[in-house]
């Protein structure tokens, strides 16, 4: 998350354009390639640490009073390829996960790759959601409390946004499941598919996404105050100020400038927005990819907790790659460094 | 949640090393003695009533469910248990948790990232490639995958928690070692003849504390949501020993007859994260020469 390889900061002389068509190109490449890498990294990590667990996976194919004869194990152990070494192991697994194959469960008759299929999908939406809420309360309100620095407003924003972040989203939710069960009593729980009603769906990932995007949009919030008053500080508004534009013009102008680094922080926060999910899904019911590890942690299946942490950390690696690759274009004044 | 930026934590380093130049600035602040408030209470209550709570927690009466009352303040719980005495129990199980998780991602974060900066090369190289793999890694998933493998429980957990902020702190104790090493001080230690080890755990390790406190209080205030999420999935903390996590989670099949089983241990959480949050922001202020601006 540090290291971003873009930097704001490094102009050249002039101070204007350094970014040359090889350089981005040569970025993005660097990118994408140490991205890979982490996704080996990550793929490596998820199998062996789903191999530190105590225990023979054989002793699932007996019951309890029975003792089986080594040859009995051996045999079980070849056709579940336990028998070769790990490396070969992990290559049959990552081949596989290549083509989508995740394994099958060992609690459930379906295949770990079908059931992530099915899940993926809301986990997507409700992370989606959560980000476009987080942006749409976050950014105003930051423009708002940095155009008015040391203002009421500002004080009551940045206190709210304060009191937001240290709130933990999913006892937010249980507040509010509570006080409806009391009141409105309106269906909050579950999913219901895309597919069959659209209008349905959005309604009822609604409430969710927004508790999640609220503690996310109070960091946006927090950070679009701060850039836009690190801007409002740059020698151009002084000049603008001395030629006699109004605060408001000013705002606006700097306002521009002061959304350019907000990229970074969806990028920052991608991470506790997946945690979240995973908490909020348990909440709400919904059947996605943070239920389906917290449902196969329990039934100690290991093919599908193995499948899910890949998923989830390679959708995270993913996306914050792809913030990264949006950088360029969303700042052409952006300078490549490390490339 | 994110923890503070290593730009603000570079703005919080002394610039200059005369104290006269700003002691004078350093005032106690609204965050800062209110956050202090809050822990105190807290730790004071959890540690002191934890140790002699006014019944047994885990034993189980012949009245679930009973209202507040002289007899049970808040109660009783579905087993009937005493629910003040479980509430108490559960405060120093999560104060006790927050502040060890702390002091470990504290301890090794500082030895990590101290010398990370001061001696560079390849420690710093190594050190800071694998500080950046675990930040890449969303801290749920490693706590999840340090559950599988070691099972649920309480030094599990401090643990899997140590493991996901050791890295926070390291980041961030890294920039000031990075900037103090070509300090004359630092060059006149070394001409005097005193061991590097030394030079580290004293004039480097003095002269990062502020950051280091900002984001230790950070940590903790991450480290109560973390474990109340986890105990909350059935994955941290495990029965008959309460934290508030799990009883929200234990607790919330009854929340419509009893919301306040609910509602007490929520107010607890909250005011814990609360409480830390409000340190670091205190610190934050008091150790800045300006207000600056952070995230």
């Amino acid at each position: 998350m540090t290291d971003r390889g873009v930097t704001g900061d490094e102009r050249d002389d002039a101070g204007g354009v350094t970014l040359r068509i090889p350089a981005l190109a040569r970025y993005c490449a660097a990118r994408v390639g140490s991205s890979i890498v982490e996704l080996f990294v990550l793929s490596l990590i998820v199998f062996l640490a789903i191999r530190l667990i105590p225990g023979d996976p054989a002793a699932g194919f007996f019951s309890a009073n029975q003792s089986p004869t080594a040859e009995q194990i051996a045999q079980i152990h070849a056709k579940l390829g336990l028998d070769k070494p790990w490396y070969v192991q992990y290559w049959v697994w990552l081949a596989g996960v290549l083509h989508g194959d995740f394994g099958e469960s060992i609690t459930t008759p379906f295949p770990v790759g079908a059931q992530i299929a099915q899940r993926f999908p809301y986990s997507l939406e409700l992370a989606l959601m959560a980000t476009l809420f987080a942006l749409i309360i976050g950014i105003p309100f930051g423009l708002i409390s940095g155009a008015k620095k040391g203002r009421v407003a500002d004080v009551i924003i940045r206190g709210l946004s304060f009191v937001l972040i240290s709130l933990p989203p999913f006892l937010v939710a249980i507040a509010l499941l509570l006080w409806n069960s009391r009141t409105a009593k309106y269906r909050l729980i579950g999913v219901i598919s895309f597919a069959e009603n659209p209008l349905g769906n959005l309604q009822l990932m609604a409430l969710p996404a927004l508790i999640l995007g609220l503690g996310f949009g109070a960091y946006v919030s927090r950070y679009t105050r701060s850039s836009l008053v690190d801007d409002l500080e740059r020698p151009y508004v002084r000049t603008l100020r001395a030629i006699g534009t109004s605060d408001r013009q000013i705002a606006v102008i700097s306002m521009r400038n002061a959304l350019i680094p907000v990229t970074t922080v969806v990028a920052v926060e991608l991470a506790s927005l997946i945690g979240g999910t995973v908490i909020i899904e348990q909440v709400f019911s919904i059947p996605g990819m943070g239920s389906f590890l917290i449902e196969s942690i329990k039934r100690s299946d290991y093919p599908s907790v193995q499948g899910a942490i890949f998923v989830i950390g390679a959708v995270y690696v993913v996306l914050n790659l792809l913030v990264d690759l949006l950088y360029p274009l969303i700042d052409p004044r952006v300078k490549v460094v490390n490339a | 949640m994110s923890v503070a930026s290593e730009d603000f934590i570079l703005d919080t380093i002394p610039q200059r090393i005369e104290p006269s130049s700003k002691r004078g600035t350093r005032r106690m602040n609204v965050s800062l003695i209110a956050g202090f408030a809050i822990i105190g209470l807290l730790l004071v209550a959890g540690i002191v009533a934890g140790f002699h709570p006014p019944y047994d927690p885990y034993a189980t009466g012949d009245d679930p469910f009973a209202a507040p009352s002289a007899a049970h303040w808040l109660g009783t719980d579905n087993l009937g248990r005493d629910f003040a005495s479980r509430l108490i129990l559960s405060l120093r199980t999560d104060v006790l948790l927050s502040l060890s998780t702390c002091l470990l991602a504290a301890l090794f974060g500082a030895v990590i990232g101290l010398t990370a900066g001061y001696f560079g090369g390849i420690w710093d190289a190594v050190s800071m490639r694998v500080v950046d793999g675990v930040l890449a890694i969303p801290g749920i998933l490693i706590a999840l995958l340090i559950r599988v493998i070691l099972g649920a429980g309480s030094w599990q957990l401090v643990l899997a928690m140590a493991v996901i902020y050791t890295p926070m702190m390291a980041r961030v104790m890294r920039a000031p070692a990075l900037q103090l090493r070509t300090r004359e001080y630092v060059a006149a230690a070394r001409i005097a003849g005193i061991p590097s080890w030394r030079t580290v755990s004293t004039h480097i390790l003095f002269n990062s504390l502020s950051p280091m406190l900002v984001q230790a209080a950070s940590i903790a205030s991450n480290a109560v949501a973390m474990e109340a999420a986890l105990s909350y999935l059935g994955q941290g903390i495990q029965p008959p020993q309460p934290s508030a996590g799990r009883m929200v989670f234990e607790y919330q099949m009854y929340m419509q007859t009893d919301p306040l089983l609910v509602i007490a241990p929520t107010v607890l959480i909250v005011l814990l994260s609360f409480g830390w949050n409000l340190i670091a922001d205190g610190f934050q202020t008091y150790f800045s020469l300006s207000e600056s601006d952070r995230l």
